[in-house]
């Protein structure tokens, strides 16, 4: 019987995948150790060659250039690492009858949104599956919608501690031993729990075991396909190196828990904006282990616009990054704390953007430069082999999955981050902001706006050098800062562009997935 | 015809018939007609050849010395080529033809690259529909009309615009094979690459990277359990046919070789061997002309728009015809340059030519395939042929550009002005064979021989030529110091390349 869903027949969710997080060809983690043996002489090469005293030019600047290198070559080398020891999960299904609750949070997300995600849920099979929809906004219609569909609805009277508060509430009506979470704007596939609750019986210690969050909408162009590549390089080669360390976090949805361990660390964290990371580390400090299965089972949406990526990687990072004392803190091995370590650190990524476009301006403005006797060929002979193989091997890791537009859109955010790591260190407390699953339909230069700015800096004092000082040092500086131009404008672009509509495409019946009960 | 209005009829591909904007929808980009992108490479290959056509500099030293061999008798051509020769047989022989028909004017001689020149642009064109679609065709053929250091070529008397037709001509030969392995396609890559190399020793680079090309071709059918027996059979009589050849033309590359005493005296080129500012001045030669060295100083500092154009390629997957043509291109370039750390002269972008149209067919694939809308492709295209025409312009039009010899309008000045009893001395001495072509009733005699004295010649001219030898200033520093010291100075001309003193 194919699921009815009336209003959501051509819904683009319901497409079959067009990302498989197994590449073809050469296992990752061959092409990954083949690269780091010719990469990590390189990285040596250029960190002795950067450390010499010579080079230091104004020691400030070079302090900073310092600092943000490092923190790229930790997260190139942490790279390297992880992808070394990728683990290949395939699906296993039970042998043993199992009950498990799939929790469905929700919070404001429109009907439209929501209905396809029961829909789906109450037709995953399984010997004994409880469907419940959280209904954090108290909305009637969403009683109406879970009787529809023949599942159970919790609404609480003390709406505290967003999503986790919300899961940790339905924690204390439910029994089953394993509890699986899908956000609301995830349509999971029939055979979501036949695949991953297998798992569960090989290890009796495994505390969760997620699955890839694929976004649906990550073939449309701007927002959701640039944000849907970032996700494909951590949801494939990364998120398979991590399960091979057995550092795999949980991140929120599309995961099955076994209810033990959530009942053994009290739920999830209630003090954290990212729940989800910091209830992993509770659970691997409490001797747990973590499993990825890279398979796509469940369809969701990614932000649409710019203003719903920047609320999604504001709170990523600023859980992230609020999470490292407790890393630091944490009783875990060397292993797995560097493991969240390099997870955590990606978050201040925004600073080296910052520092590497104030570096050609200050050349230009004041001809302060953070390295002295310095030559373009030196410093390429030193710098480019390791840039290089350090991008050659994020390319076959992710074997073309991770794009171009996937890191301008990251960097034209180098703000957003800049922003979550003072907040963080201010102490303020973040709350919990649902990322918008619908588009604004207009543009966003606001959400923008630093970056904009930042373009214009570089724009303007770029022209001023050319024009006070053509020199060849200013060609090169006026050329740094056209390359910061072109990837901060490639990030902001889908924010200033006319929104096209949705590819709500007409699928056809070969291509979708078919909500089919057993 | 169509009634206005009525529904547009399905075509291949189409199962039912699509209104046109829903055509424009298709995920999959329709062909441009085959009439149009034909009409649109006539149009760039007629402006092309305008632009060929229109030559603006003399002779330089070399094409000169080459333009001598071409009055020769045969025997006594193939006598210096097999010997005394800097190159293989095919362009000196035609210029010898061209020449017993023709008269030995310098458009005379440049007829065989300006022919080769001008094919190149349907050539080029051809490759880029031949591998990609007729989009890159039509970028293609726009970009290489105007392409700087293929329009100088085109108007040198060398064979470097030859090498790089033909090359191009091989990679669509081999190409053509790989894909349909009919006996036409494998004729046509083995005269072709055997052309490239009777024209230029540097042909060989293609060559190898073709018959690498055709190694994993085999290596990729073998894996994959494609019947080999009609490629190894095509491959071998393709490879016995060019090593054939090769034997021929290896004596003879051995007997230049010992003549001139190693590659330093074949490549024949002043080139300052390999270094940071030599490469990037090559790369920038090769892709947007010949410039004055303060232009591609600047130039040379852009470098940091290099990353940004491998930032650009990440996540873009490239199909095998890409990487053929990727690896036809660099192969060359590479070749040059390992062959430059060992010898210096040999560093130079005129040997890897057949380089850039291939490159320009990638650039006309890059700009047609990333752009999604065609406001965004006529943009690239547009911009990269604007940056194009302006070097293109500088290059033409620039005296100071350091290709640029005018020695005719230099040595025409001084035949005007010495009067009887004028001595002119000219350096460095190889620039014997330009005087006696461009001022030959001009009693002249090297700089290096005793200066005239005042009775010997009541004036005296010094024309020199490639001043940035060392040798040659300090030689300079010393005769034009002793003459300063001895004369009155009476004017100084500087032209393109060619410096002029009038000392009386």
């Amino acid at each position: 019987m194919v699921v009815p869903v009336s209003a959501n027949a051509l819904d683009i969710r319901l497409r079959r995948p067009s990302w498989d997080p197994l590449p073809r060809g050469l296992p990752v983690r061959t092409r990954v150790r083949l690269a780091a043996l010719v990469g990590l002489p390189l990285v040596v090469f250029y960190l002795s060659w950067l450390f010499d005293p010579v080079r230091i030019g104004q020691p400030e600047l070079y302090v900073l250039l310092v600092c943000a290198e490092l923190l790229n070559v930790v997260q190139a080398v942490g790279f390297w690492w992880t992808c070394a020891f990728e683990r290949i999960r395939e699906p296993k299904a039970p042998t043993v009858p199992a009950a498990v609750d799939v929790l469905i949070p929700r919070y404001d997300e429109p009907p439209e949104v929501v209905e396809l995600t029961v829909a789906a849920a109450a037709r995953l099979r399984g010997h004994d599956v409880r469907v419940w929809l959280l209904d954090d906004g108290d909305s009637d219609e969403m009683r109406a919608l879970a009787d529809t569909y023949g599942v159970g609805y919790l609404r609480r009277p003390v709406h505290d501690h967003a999503k986790a508060g919300n899961i940790n509430h339905a924690l204390t009506k439910i029994d089953a031993p394993y509890v699986a979470i899908i956000d609301c704007d995830h349509v999971v596939y029939p055979d979501f729990l036949e695949a991953t609750l297998g798992h569960f019986e090989e290890d009796d210690r495994l505390a969760f075991v997620q699955t890839p969050q694929y976004y649906a909408n990550g073939n449309e162009p701007g927002v959701p396909g640039a944000a849907w590549h970032q996700q494909t390089l951590f949801f494939g080669a990364i998120a398979r190196g991590k399960d091979g360390l057995g550092a795999t976090f949980c991140c929120g949805t599309n995961v099955v828990f076994r209810r033990a361990a959530l009942d053994e660390t009290g739920g999830f964290p209630t003090h954290s904006i990212t729940e989800d990371f910091e209830l992993s580390i509770a659970l691997h400090e409490s001797g747990w282990r973590t499993a990825y299965l890279p398979k796509v089972l469940a369809a969701g949406l990614g932000p649409e616009d710019m203003a719903a990526y920047t609320t999604q990687q504001l709170r990523w990072a600023r859980g992230c990054l609020s999470a490292l004392p407790r890393i630091l803190r944490a009783r875990l091995p060397w292993r797995l704390r560097a493991q969240y370590l390099l997870s955590g650190l990606y978050w201040l990524s925004g600073w080296t953007v910052l520092f590497y476009m104030m570096f050609p301006l200050l050349r230009i403005l004041f001809g302060v430069q953070p390295l002295a006797h310095l030559t373009a060929p030196e410093f390429l002979l030193h710098f480019v082999p390791y840039f290089l193989i350090a991008l050659s091997t994020a390319a076959l890791a992710g074997a073309g999955s991770y794009t171009f537009t996937a890191l301008a859109l990251a960097a034209a955010s180098f703000w957003v981050f800049i922003v979550a790591s003072l907040l963080t260190a201010a102490r303020r407390r973040g709350s919990f902001k649902v990322t918008p699953k619908t588009g604004a339909n207009a543009r966003q230069p606001r959400a923008v706006a630093p970056a904009l700015a930042a373009i214009a800096v570089l724009a303007s004092v770029s022209i001023w050098g050319l024009i006070h000082t053509p020199d060849s040092a200013t060609y090169n500086n006026a050329s740094f800062a056209l390359f910061h131009i072109c990837v901060l404008l490639t990030g902001c672009w889908p924010a200033l562009r006319r929104p096209q509509p949705a590819d709500s495409g007409s699928a056809s019946s070969a291509e979708v997935i078919r909500l089919q009960a057993s | 015809m169509r009634r206005r209005g009525a529904r547009p009829a399905a075509t291949a591909g189409e199962p039912f018939p699509l209104s046109r904007r829903g055509r424009a929808r298709l995920p999959v980009r329709r062909e441009l007609r085959l009439e149009s992108t034909a009409a649109i490479v006539t149009i760039a290959t007629l402006a092309g050849a305008a632009l060929r056509l229109a030559v603006n500099r003399d002779l330089s030293l070399e094409e000169v010395k080459t333009a001598d061999l071409a009055h020769l008798s045969f025997g006594g051509l193939i006598n210096h080529l097999s010997h005394a020769g800097v190159q293989p047989p095919l362009h000196p022989v035609l210029q010898w033809l061209l020449v017993r028909v023709a008269g030995g004017s310098d458009f005379v001689l440049r007829v065989p690259s300006l022919a080769a020149g001008i094919a190149l642009i349907p050539v080029a064109a051809w490759l880029g529909g031949e591998l990609f679609d007729r989009r890159t065709a039509i970028a293609t053929a726009l970009l290489v009309s105007v392409a700087p250091a293929l329009v100088w070529y085109s108007q040198e008397a060398s064979s470097y615009a030859l090498v790089a037709l033909f090359s191009t001509l091989a990679v669509i030969g081999a190409a053509r094979a790989i894909q349909r392995g009919r006996p036409a396609d494998w004729v046509l890559h083995v005269v072709a690459a055997s052309l490239a190399v009777w024209s230029g020793w540097s042909g060989i680079f293609v060559v190898a990277a073709i018959e690498l090309g055709f190694v994993l071709v085999w290596i990729q059918r073998r894996r994959t359990g494609t019947p080999l027996q009609p490629f190894l059979a095509a491959w071998g009589l393709d490879t016995l046919a060019l090593g054939f050849q090769l034997v021929a033309l290896g004596v003879l590359f051995a007997a230049q070789l010992s003549h001139n005493g190693g590659l330093t005296g074949v490549t024949d080129v002043s080139a300052s061997g390999v270094s940071f500012y030599t490469t990037v001045s090559n790369v920038s030669w090769g892709l947007f002309g010949f410039h004055p060295s303060a232009v591609t100083t600047v130039l040379s500092a852009l470098w940091p728009l290099g990353m940004l154009a491998s930032l650009v390629m990440i996540g873009r997957e490239a199909g095998p015809r890409a990487w053929l043509l990727l690896g036809c291109a660099l192969t060359p370039a590479l070749g040059v340059f390992l062959l430059g750390l060992a010898v210096p002269g040999a560093f130079d972008v005129r040997y890897a030519l057949a380089a850039v149209p291939l490159l320009f067919v990638l650039v006309g694939h890059v700009a047609t395939a990333w752009p999604r809308s065609r406001l965004g492709r006529t943009l690239v295209v547009g911009g990269i042929l604007l940056v194009l025409i302006g070097a293109l312009v500088d290059q033409q039009t620039d005296k100071n550009n350091p290709r640029r010899y005018a020695y005719r309008q230099s040595l025409a000045r001084v035949q005007r002005e010495a009067r009887p009893g004028a001595a002119v001395l000219y350096e460095p001495s190889a620039l014997h064979p330009v005087v006696s072509r461009y001022a030959p009733g001009l009693h002249v005699s090297p700089l290096t021989t005793r200066l005239p004295t005042r009775a010997q010649a009541s004036s005296v001219f010094v024309v020199t030529s490639f001043a940035n030898s060392p040798r040659l200033q300090a030689l300079l520093n010393r005769e034009i110091g002793a003459l300063r010291a001895t004369r009155h100075l009476v004017t100084r001309h500087s032209y393109s390349g060619v410096n002029v003193w009038w000392f009386r």
